[in-house]
């Protein structure tokens, strides 16, 4: 981190990365502005990305009516719990598209010696790097993902879920998801400063994040608890979903957030010693 | 001075192709931990997890919570299972855009290097097309007998030979529409600033047309009776089908029929493209 930052109290210290977002944003929106039919493409495509989902599972529950039991559930996961969790990872996915857009470039700034410029800049090397696209079609795409997401949540608010738990459960739910985003984003671009060009940050990400975009309740218990308590992906949806609709046990309820922050800490303990090692030629 | 007389075109070509795929599998393998991850594992993750998603959906539906009861639109949890298996060989096998930076050439206007030479640029496109393929192939391979090891007659063996000729057929061609399908995507970078987006809508719809999400003839027929006139359906769930006995010589050539059409007008229309594109190219980039 650099030292003007360092110094710096920490409402100061706030206020200093709003700024620096803020001028981030105002060049996502200049360098978009220079690029109006790719911005379309893009919130198109994800929209195509949420639709094939809501398809998918649609199609997956509507099979129920050649089953025995005339519904199916997904591990105890009903279709209306089901687009409730649907609903958190599409806004998971457009937080990351919004803010964390650069992250597919890090392997190959990486090789290129690219990083030089954040390294010597009076800040935090992986706030100022992994912010620096802000996408104003991501910004669309979260709209549009939250509209599903509040689409989703009135058909089980007042059966299911009290209005009063939503009114804190849900801002709650949406600051772990852009916690968990942040962390396991770093987490898992760690490896290529050690194995360069070796696409195993895009691997680890396309990995998690697929198991992640279904509730971890389908897979057995040791991959259920891996992906809960030693790579919480479940930060992603399943938590938040989760405890939007009340399905959460006391344990992982007090222990999940606490794993959460100690992930983050030993996250940006590893990428701060990778960053040592990095010699602007590592390619 | 005399002139060196030119071999025709045909000679030519196929020289340059024997030459390109050496020189893209040298570029392939130069990374190692790269090529490993890029090659062996890129495409493993989803049908799994597809796998873990189907196991909880049969247990829910058989009344003993027994998987292997239940029987969801003509599908038993064991043919799921080798449907899987079939998955993780054939979008293998199947042209992915990761092959292709045809459209940044264009954008950053570095094709005209290859305008000015006596070769077709098309053969060097061709080229990735011939390395991707038997890279696939050989890993493909690799990936079958692992599974076969396993989980032994649990994973998909083909019902004969026959059934195996006409399936990888199938993949086969339907992977050359992909090809042709991403390297026209790619030439409307004449055009467009940027094209990205563009192709991972294509692979979008070719991996939900194509059955890489469920199988095709498990979905409604609302959605699997237009699929089955689409290229991706005969390149990824029909194959698989035709290689577990579902599917028989009939359906075969049905697909060939319109996988043949389709890539004819594939190559029409990406021939279309190009050209157009070259006319307003000026080679500084667009």
């Amino acid at each position: 981190m650099g030292d003007e930052v360092k110094g710096m109290g920490l409402w100061s210290r706030l206020g200093w990365g709003l700024r620096v977002l803020r001028a981030y944003g105002r060049i996502g929106w200049v360098r978009k502005s220079q690029f109006r039919w790719e911005f379309v493409n893009q919130v198109v495509m994800d929209v195509m990305f949420y639709v094939s989902f809501i398809l998918t599972f649609k199609m997956l529950y509507g099979l129920g009516a050649d089953g025995e039991s005339g519904a199916l559930s997904l591990a105890g996961w009903s279709y209306a719990h089901m687009k409730v969790y649907l609903g958190m990872a599409f806004v998971s996915d457009a937080l990351m598209m919004t803010f964390l857009g650069q992250q597919w470039h890090f392997g190959a700034d990486l090789k290129n010696g690219a990083l030089d410029s954040f390294r010597v800049r009076p800040g935090p090397t992986a706030f100022l790097y992994f912010f620096q696209r802000f996408s104003p079609e991501g910004l669309t795409n979260l709209a549009i993902a939250a509209g599903w997401l509040v689409y989703a949540l009135s058909g089980v608010v007042g059966a299911e879920v009290p209005p009063l738990r939503l009114v804190w459960t849900l801002p709650l739910a949406i600051v772990v998801i852009a916690w968990t985003q942040v962390f396991m984003m770093m987490a898992y671009n760690l490896v290529e400063l050690w194995l360069t060009h070796s696409d195993l940050g895009h691997l680890t990400w396309n990995l998690f994040s697929s198991m992640g975009e279904r509730p971890l309740d389908v897979y057995p218990s040791g991959i259920q608890r891996f992906l809960t308590f030693i790579v919480p992906v479940a930060g992603l949806a399943w938590f938040p979903a989760a405890l939007v609709l009340g399905k959460l046990s006391p344990t992982v309820a007090v222990v999940f957030p606490l794993v959460l922050l100690a992930f983050a800490w030993l996250v940006a303990r590893v990428f701060r010693a990778g960053l040592r090692r990095y010699d602007s030629a590592m390619g | 001075m005399s002139a060196v007389p030119l071999k025709p075109v045909a000679t030519r070509d196929f020289a340059l192709l024997g030459k390109a795929v050496g020189y893209e599998f040298r570029k392939r393998i130069q990374f190692r931990t790269g090529f490993f991850v890029r090659e062996v594992l890129n495409g493993v993750v989803q049908p799994l997890v597809m796998l873990f998603v189907y196991a909880a959906l049969y247990k829910s539906a058989s009344s003993s919570g027994d998987v292997g009861e239940a029987a969801l639109r003509n599908w038993t949890f064991d043919e799921i299972l080798k449907y899987v298996g079939g998955l993780l060989i054939v979008m293998k096998l199947t042209f992915s855009n990761r092959g292709l930076d045809l459209s940044t050439e264009i954008f950053e206007g570095r094709i005209t290097k290859y305008l000015t030479m006596p070769v077709r640029y098309f053969v060097l496109l061709q080229a990735r097309f011939a390395q991707f393929t038997m890279m696939q192939v050989m890993v493909a391979s690799l990936v079958w007998c692992i599974g076969y090891g396993a989980v032994g007659d649990r994973w998909l063996v083909p019902v004969s030979w026959t059934a195996a000729g006409q399936g990888v057929t199938l993949v086969l061609l339907g992977s050359y529409c992909a090809f042709l399908l991403y390297v026209t995507i790619n030439a409307l970078a004449f055009w467009l600033d940027v094209v990205w987006s563009l192709l991972v809508m294509v692979s979008f719809v070719i991996s939900f047309a194509g059955g890489a999400l469920m199988p095709v003839s498990q979905m409604p027929s609302w959605a699997a009776t237009p699929f089955e006139y689409l290229f991706p359906y005969w390149a990824i769930s029909a194959p698989i089908e035709i290689l577990m006995g579902r599917l028989g010589t009939d359906a075969f050539l049905r697909g060939l029929l319109i996988v043949g059409v389709q890539l004819v007008a594939l190559d029409l229309l990406r021939r279309f493209v190009w050209r157009r594109g070259l006319a307003r190219y000026v080679g500084a980039g667009m």
